[in-house]
């Protein structure tokens, strides 16, 4: 019998199918609500600012609410789709049918990085109209601060958003990974956090290396910062809240940083899940 | 073994694009050094900032300083007065008011300390604030590092050099960085001037006062034109100017109520 090639068709349709799978399990419900509670934190959280303008406070919690929210989103949407295919044994039908196991992994991945970029979409929107709101506001009451007009960077907040969305992309690819090995959803979100957390500290190893004494330390750290994605790349929001634009070459460069790491942490996953007994 | 080749593999390929993302993100932000991070342990900020909540956490953290800073506890202070500017270097009023807590209220509370209700020796009074300026002044240093054109920066470095260590030779050092920035205050110039005189540097002061007087606005109250034209006639008297060599004070134009 010949085998059938692989098929983009085929990862679009299995992508299609996780979307609709998270819809019956309520995720995009749960986006919603996270979605608004982004807004809203940063809404009443500005009541404890003291040090930023209320306009930059309202973007940097803003900002911090969508990642935290979306890094949960990320890591259990895609162990949780995941392992209710292996759990409900449905992954088998599907595999039964001349069905590429890359291309499963692949429509899965798909269908995740749509769901988040809905999230990111939806969040960045709330955030922009929040800011385009409460700006107004400060423009009515105190024009003499806004000589020249508006002073959010609007676009450099939907490029934030972009941003967003590439780095929940490499954390829902690194969960895939973890859980095309793993026995259980529960192994696959912890690991997921621990990455989560790993790869913001990453830079901190590339302090280590100034510590002439410990060869161990330099070549481990040296190591780690190659294998692990640095987090810390993602974090553009500094620059937007300080006003600066957002060069297009930047959010290109890290575009390629991240593609790299989802193309290599997915590769790895089929590679994993076609050694994996069902 | 087939993973790890493959994350070397990637992240060696990837890693001239990581160096140049780092290098066209590079602003100076006080991101957390390997050093720094154990100061973080115990707060209960390390997650809000990996989050990205930098602003949230360093606000909590303040009100947190203060409620320190209001019980007078002389080691939790200085270290969460750091601990905020660590996790958030952009607001300058946390620079600021930790330099005057730091400056300020702290020589007080190790001067009652040590004094336990007797006076205290004036050497010792003397070493006490000294310390507690020098730490300021550093704090302020690091601060020029995220703020260096701002004006209140080298302000409060004046000030904490003229009110608590006495030294006029700095504090007008400071002043005068203080009126170059693009945000200097009128009256910086005016201080500066003011100190030129108690060095007895009278000629400096007048030479300072009139270039100043030329540029200051006529219609904005803060600019005290008045007060900088009557120090300049003042200063003609004690340095006795020639009538003809005397400061000629600027036409000014009804319209932009500029000389």
């Amino acid at each position: 019998m010949k085998r059938a090639g692989f098929s983009p068709a085929r990862v679009a349709l299995i992508a299609e199918y996780t979307v609709r799978e998270a819809a019956r399990q309520r995720l995009p419900l749960l986006m919603g609500m996270l979605a608004a509670v982004t807004a809203g934190a940063a809404l009443m959280l500005r009541d404890f600012n003291f040090g930023a303008t209320e306009l930059k406070f309202l973007l940097d919690a803003g900002l911090g609410a969508l990642m935290i929210f979306g890094a949960i989103l990320a890591i259990v949407a895609m162990a949780q789709l995941f392992f209710s295919e292996i759990e409900r044994r449905t992954v088998l039908t599907v595999l039964a049918k001349p069905v590429w196991r890359a291309e499963f992994i692949l429509g899965k991945f798909g269908g995740v990085l749509l769901l988040l970029l809905a999230y990111c979409g939806l969040g960045t929107a709330l955030l922009t109209g929040l800011l385009w709101w409460r700006e107004a506001a400060l423009m009515s009451s105190d024009p003499a601060v806004f000589p020249d007009g508006r002073r959010v960077a609007y676009a450099g907040v939907a490029l934030c958003g972009l941003v967003e969305w590439l780095k929940l992309g490499v954390l829902a690819a690194l969960t895939l990974l973890v859980a095309s090995y793993a026995r259980s959803s529960l192994f696959a979100v912890g690991v997921g956090f621990l990455a989560l957390i790993t790869g913001h500290l990453l830079h901190l190893a590339r302090d280590i290396p100034g510590n002439p004494d410990s060869l161990w330390l330099r070549g481990g750290s040296r190591v780690l910062s190659l294998m692990l994605p640095d987090f810390q790349l993602f974090a553009v929001a500094d620059k937007v809240a300080a006003g600066e634009s957002l060069p297009l070459s930047l959010v290109g460069g890290i575009a390629i940083y991240a593609l790299g790491y989802m193309a290599a942490f997915s590769g790895m996953a089929v590679y994993c899940f076609r050694q994996r007994e069902l | 073994m087939v993973f790890f080749s493959t994350l070397l593999i990637t992240g060696t390929a990837l890693q001239p694009v990581k160096s140049w993302v780092l290098r066209a993100e590079e602003m100076p932000r006080a991101a957390f050094r390997a050093a720094d991070f154990s100061a973080l342990a115990g707060h209960g900020v390390s997650a809000a900032v990996l989050g990205g909540f930098r602003a949230l956490a360093a606000d909590l953290l303040w009100l947190q300083t203060y409620r320190k800073w209001a019980n007078e506890d002389l080691s939790a202070t200085p270290a969460l007065v750091r601990l905020v500017t660590m996790i958030d270097e952009r607001p300058l009023c946390f620079w600021l008011h930790g330099a005057r807590m730091i400056a300020y209220d702290m020589a007080q509370w190790r001067l009652a300390d040590d004094g336990r209700g007797a006076p205290v020796p004036p050497e010792v009074k003397r070493r006490i604030i000294e310390e507690q300026a020098s730490v300021a002044l550093q704090r302020l240093e690091e601060a020029r590092h995220y703020h260096a054109d701002s004006a209140a920066v080298c302000v409060e470095m004046a000030n904490i050099h003229l009110y608590s260590r006495k030294d006029i030779v700095a504090a007008a050092w400071w002043y005068r960085q203080a009126a170059a920035a693009p945000d200097a205050p009128y009256y910086a110039a005016r201080i500066y001037a003011e100190l030129l005189k108690r060095q007895g540097r009278y000629q400096e002061a007048y030479v300072w006062l009139r270039n100043l007087h030329r540029r200051l606005p006529a219609d904005d109250e803060q600019a005290m034109s008045g007060v900088v034209l009557a120090r300049i006639r003042e200063l003609e008297g004690y340095l006795e100017v020639a009538e003809k060599e005397r400061y000629a004070a600027p036409m000014i134009d009804a319209k932009t109520q500029r000389p």
